[in-house]
């Protein structure tokens, strides 16, 4: 299969990672045969449980780790080449930043070792510090910092170049749902700016809402790749959407419908096919082919060890409503007549957020990061976007990147 | 050119002139032509240095480098080092008394001084760079530096120059603290010396006299000259008086020398004979003239002392004698007499001196003649008392002021920096494949055996052995076996013991500019150089980030 550098960002062909023990005996094979290509500008989710071969794929990408078998091109190039990495942006799953550094200290180290000249460095800190919402703690040094602020000022270090292709592993962990929801945003506007991104997430809620196509690895295999859409539409069934009906015109419906197909397949209602159902069907028939995994197995999650606070306070609803975890979803949904939870909408909670943080934020917390600090709703849009618009100094699908040399 | 090719090129450059320069030393200790290697130096440094800079100034190398800096103060360790050697050293006049002249305080305060610097230093450095990749490895910001246009090696080489900036300003302000304990001293001295009344001129000249002697022993930088060997014609002399008696007296069969044994061409043998009894009286000759009977004398010939026109100035003999009675512990008295006969004025002094200890004598410096030779006798002057015996080699020197204290301490610190140099780049070396605690406690390991090799060498030297029994087997092989490995380490390691800045310095002795010279390109370039690039190469080689989380 031909390397092709203009079709392709990131682009694997039977890529093979094995690890081996200090006898050089294989231990765990990682990554197996993987296959992969990353199209320009598109967001490409690569999901899998844990072990899966998700970290080894993107340490394998940066050139951290040698592949034992196969071949590998970022950017048309191999991966250790430094004009590959001048254009290129990394999130790692965890954030390492120095903690004696503060935020302008550690972006402006960054900006540095990315070879930006000094005016230039000096323009894009200031704005990105601003964008990710950290411009009232950019002098404080890091080892202050909450999880969700070192995973701002990690994501911003990841733009700092202005990169071509981002690999964002699990960007959206340790921050809140308006934090998430923020770099989803921000995912989507780099995407309309021409950027390529890869993206490894857990949350498949997130990868859905982004994603053009996705992977799923499974111990270390590609065992299903292709568009969101594609995937989740299920062509044994046909689907026709209409303005919801009122009980008779459903009833009249049905009887005509009854002409083309056996009644009992007919259903009328309201079809919804989430990514995860489709994840966990694809796990289960990978785990059918190959029993063997490399990492975790799937847990069951055991009820009784935890207690159920009732109600629930308005921010689990947020919760619930942004950050869906595959073992609340998996539950069935609660009816909507269920009294408990008070009857505020996402937009109400998060409109209730943004009044309450007017307010300057109190002194004895001044650590906290997300809530008061992110900008929410449309003005935190059109905010972010103008910061971006700012940043981004490229055309759509711009070529080169000019902060880099 | 691109920035892949710069570095090829200075790396290149870089290696080539080391290769040289190794070449060079070899041929000259091969062909004993010593007068290549300060050309082929000036040539390679010319070359390497420019390259050097060329590695180091790199925008990403800077860049590491500066973080390594911002570390090391954030996280306070410098200040840590500069606050416990400003406890340290300063507080050390008000408990060291020494001998009780100002030349010992000042002596015991520099040296000591000296010591802990390069041991705080020393400490510090292998610390940081046992760690600093170390910490970069476990708290994973290697990541994202892997993900940012820079190299492996230029972060390992960023490390050193960072390491290397923080001790050059950690030594800079050492220096500044010893000069000053030094002024410090010197001008209480000098206070005390004011104050003593004008009636008590004895004691006022004491007390001048001390601050004369700490000025000239101490707080200057003089050069060593040993003296001319005795002339060869002597030998010739002693050797044709008595090799016929010697010849004779070898030809006994119980004398007779073991390689002339079984020859029966009487020609050949004789031959054999009288070669042995030559270098039998060779070696006795050195042993007759170091050796001075009661009643007898000695004389040695200093040449080529460059006296400072300056009359004032006064040159140090410096002196060690042993005497044949082992159990003396009484002072000899002996007369030495200073000068050039008709040429110069002659000074002389008769006083006791106690075998087995240094003593040092000032003579001024008219003794020496226009053309910078100085004659110095000696006699055992007191009859039926032991024998004086010199040593062969440095029994005997001469001191020289060349100098003052302050470029002398400069130099002395360069020769500490370079010592630190070598020892960032063992621990960047051992950090570049190993993890922690296993890198620091292999770099200390390889430390310790580079000072306890030559320390083992001179004492294999001086007669050691494991068993009184020297024929037993378990102590020859044990011999043998010590003697290999230490010869060979010594042949390997860098030659640390060779430079030794708080006993130069200390005792007032020249740390010449080519001594430093010569420890950066031995240690620094050539020893640091080949181990930086080896571990440039491996860790550049090396798979990070193997934990999967």
């Amino acid at each position: 299969m031909p390397l092709n550098a203009n079709e392709y960002v990131v682009q694997t062909v039977n890529l093979t990672k094995v690890f081996r023990d200090f006898w050089r005996r294989p231990k765990v094979r990682a990554v197996d045969q993987l296959t992969l290509e990353v199209h320009r500008g598109e967001v490409f989710g690569l999901l899998g449980p844990n072990g899966s071969g998700k970290s080894t794929t993107i340490k394998l990408l940066l050139g951290l780790l040698f592949p034992t078998s196969g071949a590998v091109r970022v950017l048309g190039r191999p991966p250790r080449d430094v004009s590959v990495k001048a254009r290129l942006g990394f999130l790692p799953e965890e954030t390492y930043l120095y903690p004696y550094l503060n935020a302008a200290e550690t972006l402006e180290f960054f900006g540095r070792l990315s070879g930006l000249s000094r005016p230039e460095r000096r323009r894009r800190v200031g704005a990105l510090i601003e964008m990710v919402g950290l411009g009232h703690v950019r002098n404080r040094p890091l080892r202050e910092y909450s999880k969700g602020m070192a995973r701002r000022i990690g994501l911003a270090q990841a733009l700092v170049n202005d990169p071509e292709l981002l690999l964002l592993d699990e960007p959206t962990t340790g921050l809140d749902p308006l934090g998430a929801r923020e770099v989803k945003d921000l995912i989507l506007e780099l995407k309309r700016r021409g950027k390529t991104i890869l993206l490894c997430s857990h949350l498949l809620a997130h990868a859905e809402d982004v994603c053009d196509r996705i992977g799923i690895l499974y111990g270390g295999r590609l065992c299903v790749a292709g568009s969101v859409g594609d995937l989740l539409a299920r062509s044994q069934l046909t689907q026709v959407t209409l303005p919801a009906l009122p009980p008779h015109d459903t009833d009249r419906l049905r009887a005509l419908l009854e002409g083309f197909a056996d009644p009992s397949a007919i259903t009328i209602g309201h079809p919804v096919d989430r990514l995860e159902s489709f994840f966990l069907r694809a796990i289960e028939e990978a785990r059918q082919a190959r029993p063997a995994t490399t990492g975790a197995v799937a847990g069951h999650f055991e009820p009784s060890l935890f207690r159920t606070l009732e109600p629930p306070s308005p921010a689990d609803v947020i919760e619930r409503l942004t950050h869906p975890s595959p073992a609340t979803a998996a539950e069935p949904p609660a009816p909507p007549e269920q009294p408990a939870p008070p009857p505020e909408t996402r937009q109400d909670v998060i409109e209730r957020l943004a009044v309450a943080q007017q307010a300057p934020p109190s002194p004895q917390r001044p650590a906290e990061p997300a809530a008061p600090v992110a900008p929410p709703s449309e003005a935190a849009e059109a905010d972010g976007r103008s910061v971006i618009e700012r940043l981004a100094h490229k055309p759509k699908h711009g070529g080169q990147d000019q902060g880099s040399s | 050119m691109t920035a892949v090719a710069r570095h090829r090129l200075a790396t290149l450059a870089f290696v080539g002139s080391l290769v040289v320069h190794l070449a060079a030393t070899g041929l000259s200790l091969l062909l004993d032509i010593p007068g290549i290697l300060a050309p082929v130096r000036i040539v390679t440094t010319i070359i390497a240095l420019p390259a050097l800079v060329a590695l180091f100034l790199d925008h990403p190398v800077w860049t590491i480098a500066r973080n390594t800096l911002a570390q090391a103060i954030r996280v306070r360790v410098a200040f840590v080092i500069m606050a416990v050697y400003l406890v340290l050293v300063p507080a050390l006049p008000f408990v060291v008394r020494g001998d009780g002249t100002l030349r010992g305080l000042l002596h015991v305060v520099i040296g000591y001084s000296l010591i802990v610097a390069g041991l705080l230093l020393g400490i510090l450095t292998l610390t940081l760079s046992t760690t600093t990749l170390w910490t970069e490895l476990r708290d994973k910001q290697i990541l994202l530096l892997e993900a940012k246009p820079i190299r492996r090696w230029q972060i390992l080489l960023g490390k050193l120059l960072g390491i290397l900036l923080i001790n050059a300003a950690l030594l800079a302000f050492m220096g500044l603290v010893t000069w000053a304990s030094v002024r410090y001293l010197v001008a209480r001295a000098e206070r005390a010396a004011r104050e003593i009344p004008d009636q008590d001129a004895a004691e006022k000249r004491r007390a001048q006299n001390r601050l004369r002697d700490a000025r000239e022993q101490v707080l200057s930088a003089r050069r060593t000259l040993l003296p001319d060997p005795p002339p060869e014609s002597d030998l010739e002399e002693f050797v044709r008086r008595n090799v016929e008696l010697r010849c004779r007296q070898l030809e006994r069969p119980d004398r007779l020398p073991p390689e002339a044994r079984g020859i029966a061409d009487e020609a050949v043998r004789r031959a054999v004979i009288r070669a042995a009894a030559t270098q039998q009286l060779t070696e006795e000759f050195g042993n007759l003239v170091n050796a001075v009977p009661p009643l007898m004398g000695r004389r040695w010939r200093f040449s080529g002392i460059t006296v400072p026109r300056v009359r004032e100035l006064n040159v140090t003999v410096r002196f060690k004698f042993f005497s044949s009675d082992r159990k003396s512990d009484q002072p000899d008295h002996v007369r030495w007499e200073f000068g050039v006969p008709n040429r110069t004025k002659a000074y002389y002094i008769n006083d006791a001196f106690l075998p087995d200890e240094v003593h040092e004598i000032q003579v001024h410096a008219d003794a020496v003649d226009q053309d910078g030779v100085l004659e110095v006798r000696y006699y055992n002057v007191e009859p039926r008392r032991p024998t004086h015996i010199f040593a062969a080699t440095d029994s005997i020197q001469m001191l020289v002021p060349v100098g003052g204290f302050a470029g002398n301490l400069v130099r002395g610190l360069a020769l500490i920096f370079v010592e630190v140099l070598f020892i960032a780049v063992l621990g960047l070396f051992c950090s570049a494949f190993l993890g922690f605690p296993v890198s620091p406690i292999v770099a200390l390991a390889i430390l310790l055996v580079m000072f306890l090799a030559n320390s083992v060498k001179v004492e294999l030297e001086k007669g050691f052995t494991f068993d009184q029994n020297k024929e037993s087997p378990v102590a020859q092989v044990a011999e043998t076996a010590t003697r290999v490995v230490t010869t060979a380490l010594h042949a390997i390691l860098p030659p640390f013991h060779k430079y030794t800045p708080s006993e130069l310095v200390s005792s007032g002795e020249e740390v010449s500019l080519t001594l430093v010279l010569d420890a950066t390109w031995s240690i620094a370039l050539v020893y640091g150089g080949i181990l930086m690039l080896l571990g440039m190469h491996i860790f550049e080689r090396r798979e990070i980030a193997l934990a999967t989380p």
